[in-house]
């Protein structure tokens, strides 16, 4: 089989497909049943994510319900500067970017080791049962998972049950600063490693095999080969992830530290989504609350955008 | 040919496949609950082939007990066919409701009869001044039932300053008594008297500690702790609420200004140091926790607890017996009692646009207060009570009764108990026979009384609202007070010292301009009489 043999797909070549010159509205024509199938997705766009962008206006309005947003008088930039001039804003984004990193940091590499090691397991039966158990907790909510944590690390909670049982003193885990960051980012880890690992393993079973074997030819063992072979197999994707990851870095997983924030623990674990949903939720800030939100989009697609750019810079598949 | 066929067989396919998702689009998208339209109501009745004619209404309500409320139960037919009525229901737990209705308010798509807090909270208020609700005056002069089974005094206060009232109160008895109840067999094997004093309450304590049973020496009941705490609380001097500064009586001041606040907030932080209350106050998610725990056998005193306890402690304790300790004198001598509470708990607006049925809701609520009232009270016969041989109606206790007659199924259907039945000991008396325990009604009516005869009040007037509390209050609290105030019994190195630096910053950046405002604005200051 040679290069000849096998001819790239239309649009693959980096060939225009069609006869040049051929108007645009004929090419629209012509595939027509195409555009026909894509339309549902886009007019569910349309009406999901691009239509409420409307109501990022609220965060520049004094928001009357009755009123709607539209007759809502303006206020300029009232909201943000009540939320940077806070006491406390400056607390909320250091927590909310160090959890963010730390998850990066720890959480991310993770799911490309459990998934290197999975793809590792000759028995089939092995495999699966590992990989069932391991999706099992992405399915619970955080509600649920918690809870469960919680019958854990709780004072009555089976750690510390065991600890006092062999003599020694219980440990606070649930209302200490020290540990609340580290509970957060392992918790996190073992409820999502599992789940996390599904696009690595589809990255790995695309690796052309031949790779492994001619590694095997020049000698290479079984570390080499993750090395060689592997790893650059799923750069792209790991690349991919990393980007995506990083554009979330001020959503530092809402549901999961709600469920294990405690005033007492405030200092090092209170979020911008926390304090939000206490003020703008609760308290019915509406428009603070979107103002925060708009903030935090804007954050970001700046580090989407940056982390996209340095990724292409590097010789690395881009979003874009 | 055959090329042909296949691109036909193509073209039929991709079109087939566009059309399926274009109507799952369509289904998906199309809205099917909740809708406080009368079409989508009359729908449902139309499709159930019911009460034609009947009033079809939507409504969203929380609900304190199981959320287990299923929709065309044998209740809800009974009460539907008895009221000509076909009400849409919606329930939200109580300790969700504040989130989730206030977002489903501002989202415009409220439903025809909605919950709130009404004219004491600034949200409502301000949604009630935008016109967001039906103005109900008229209805109460048509409806007189409805009217008289709400205090004067309390329709006041749920007027505006024209005298418009679009607000009906859910009622309850100013005088609610979080009894300090213990384990009277545990006191007696360990032959300890019970306790008159916050003192002896201490030292009571420390010997269940050091007895060795392995058991929490105090818990507290299903709600947060301070609160739990309310009435034991009243024996270090505090109401809980606003009352007159110590500095300057003619001023009240909030509860994070008093001293005699603080002294019970952080006494309670040091029994917790010292192992006497419970390591889960303020930790455990789950507020229902110390009641588990006391059921279970595994607590020996719970603030905010009650007699009923006992038919699920006698199930793993057969021995076991409870009482309530008398109100405890204070460190200083204050003589403890319970913090009376406003006799109101949210309530319910009618949505303006549902003025059309606006009138046939106040002839279904004027129903349930008059000719319905036997229903609304006790229900069904064989099914939520029984005639005792004096014929009495005594109610089924909720685990004998079948699912459809529990109370997690009439719960979601209540709106307006009258003032009347709030203190009805009748009634009361009936509810310790149905739950086998009649012997200690005398028992607990008594303490009942024991508890109402010295009130704490808040002395606020809970429809003044501070117009800077409005704008900036709740992020000045958020900023300042919520981790101190939070954490007094989560964080043992907080001192009273650190919470009123705290509390400082939170004067310097607004609060003692809330603080003034209230001052202002509230002219009748003396202590208010919600029992008489």
């Amino acid at each position: 089989m040679n290069a000849d043999s096998v001819q790239a797909p239309p649009g693959m070549s980096g060939q225009p497909i069609g006869k040049k010159g051929k108007s645009l509205r004929s090419r629209i024509w012509k595939s027509r049943y195409i555009y026909i199938l894509v339309l549902p997705t886009l007019i569910y766009f349309a009406i999901f994510t691009y239509a409420p962008f409307y109501g990022i206006t609220i965060a520049f309005k004094d928001f009357k319900i009755m009123s709607g947003i539209l007759d809502s008088p303006w206020v300029g930039f009232k909201h943000f500067e009540a939320m940077f001039t806070s006491e406390k804003f400056p607390d909320l984004l250091k927590n909310t970017v160090i959890i963010s990193l730390y998850r990066l940091v720890f959480g991310f590499p993770v799911p490309i080791l459990f998934a290197l090691l999975l793809n590792e397991v000759r028995s089939l039966w092995f495999k699966r049962s590992i990989q069932t158990i391991t999706y099992f907790p992405h399915f619970l909510s955080w509600v649920v998972f918690a809870g469960i944590i919680y019958n854990f690390i709780g004072p009555s909670g089976i750690i510390n049950l065991l600890l006092t049982n062999a003599g020694f003193e219980k440990i606070n885990m649930t209302t200490n600063e020290d540990v609340f960051r580290t509970i957060i980012v392992v918790t996190a880890i073992l409820k999502e490693f599992g789940w996390g690992a599904i696009i690595y393993l589809a990255a790995l079973a695309g690796i052309d095999s031949q790779l492994y074997e001619a590694a095997k030819i020049d000698g290479a063992g079984k570390l080499r080969q993750i090395w060689h072979v592997t790893l650059p197999g799923i750069r792209p994707i790991i690349a991919l992830l990393f980007c995506l990851q990083l554009a979330g870095i001020l959503d530092a997983g809402f549901d999961q530290i709600f469920m294990f924030l405690n005033p007492a623990v405030y200092d090092v674990g209170d979020i911008i989504d926390t304090y939000v949903y206490r003020l703008g939720i609760l308290q019915s800030q509406f428009e603070m609350a979107t103002a925060v939100g708009l903030f935090k989009g804007i954050i970001g697609m700046i580090l989407i955008i940056t982390a996209n750019t340095i990724i292409r810079r590097l010789g690395e598949k881009s979003l874009w | 040919m055959y090329k042909g066929m296949k691109n036909r067989a193509w073209k039929v396919g991709m079109l087939s496949l566009v059309v399926v998702m274009m109507l799952s689009a369509i289904i998906g998208c199309s809205s099917n609950t909740n809708k406080s339209s009368e079409g989508e109501t009359n729908e449902g009745a139309k499709s159930e082939g019911k009460n034609s004619g009947a009033l079809s209404f939507s409504y969203v309500r929380p609900t304190w007990g199981p959320s287990t409320y299923t929709k065309n139960g044998a209740y809800e037919k009974e009460l539907f066919k008895r009221a000509n009525v076909n009400i849409n229901v919606r329930i939200i737990p109580v300790v969700d409701y504040d989130a989730t209705i206030k977002t489903t308010a501002a989202s415009g798509d409220m439903p025809d009869v909605i919950w709130g807090w009404g004219p004491v909270d600034a949200f409502w208020k301000e949604l009630q001044d935008e016109g967001a609700f039906v103005k109900i005056n008229d209805y109460l002069d048509q409806f007189p039932a409805v009217k008289s089974a709400v205090p004067d005094g309390i329709w006041d206060k749920m007027a505006d300053d024209k005298g418009d009232i679009y607000f009906i109160p859910n009622l309850i008895y100013p005088v609610v008594p979080f009894f300090i109840t213990y384990r009277a067999d545990i006191f007696e094997k360990l032959n300890i008297a019970e306790p008159t004093t916050i003192r002896e309450f201490e030292d009571a304590l420390q010997k269940i500690k050091d007895s060795g049973l392995g058991i929490v020496p105090l818990t507290h009941g299903n709600t947060v702790p301070f609160w739990a705490g309310k009435d034991i609380g009243t024996s270090f001097g505090t109401t809980s609420g606003w009352a007159p500064s110590k500095e300057d009586p003619s001023k009240i001041v909030p509860p994070e200004m008093q001293e005699e606040h603080l002294n019970f907030k952080f006494w309670l932080q040091d029994l917790k140091k010292r192992g006497l209350f419970d390591e889960e106050a303020g930790v455990n998610p789950d507020a229902s926790f110390g009641e588990t725990k006391f059921k279970a056998g595994r607590a020996a005193v719970m603030l905010g607890g009650g007699l009923n306890q006992i038919t699920e402690l006698r199930k793993s304790e057969p021995n076991a017996s409870i009482k309530i300790m008398s109100p405890l004198t204070g460190l200083n001598g204050e003589q403890g009692g319970t913090r009376v509470v406003f006799p109101q708990d949210r309530g319910f607006y009618i949505n303006a646009k549902a003025k059309d049925k606006v009138e046939q809701i106040f002839e279904f609520l004027n129903w349930s207060l008059t000719e319905g009232t036997e229903f609304r009270r006790y229900g069904i016969e064989g099914k939520t009570f029984k005639i005792d041989q004096e014929g009495r109606k005594v109610p089924i206790p909720d685990e004998e009764r079948e699912a459809d007659f529990k109370n997690a199924q009439i719960e979601p259907l209540k709106f307006l108990d009258p003032m009347s039945e709030k203190l009805d000991w009748e009634a009361k008396e009936l509810e310790f026979i149905g739950i086998g325990i009649p012997d200690q009604f005398e028992y607990y009516k008594s303490m009942f009384e024991k508890y109402a005869a010295t009130p704490y009040n808040d002395y606020k007037d809970p429809t003044v609202t501070s117009p800077t509390n409005a704008e900036i209050g709740p992020q000045i609290w958020e900023d300042y007070m919520a981790k101190v105030d939070g954490s007094i019994l989560t964080d043992f190195k907080l001192t009273k010292e650190g919470y009123k630096e705290a509390r400082q910053k939170w004067l310097d950046a607004g609060g003692q301009k809330i603080i003034d405002e209230v001052n202002e604005l509230q002219t009748d200051k003396s202590e208010p009489n919600y029992v008489d």
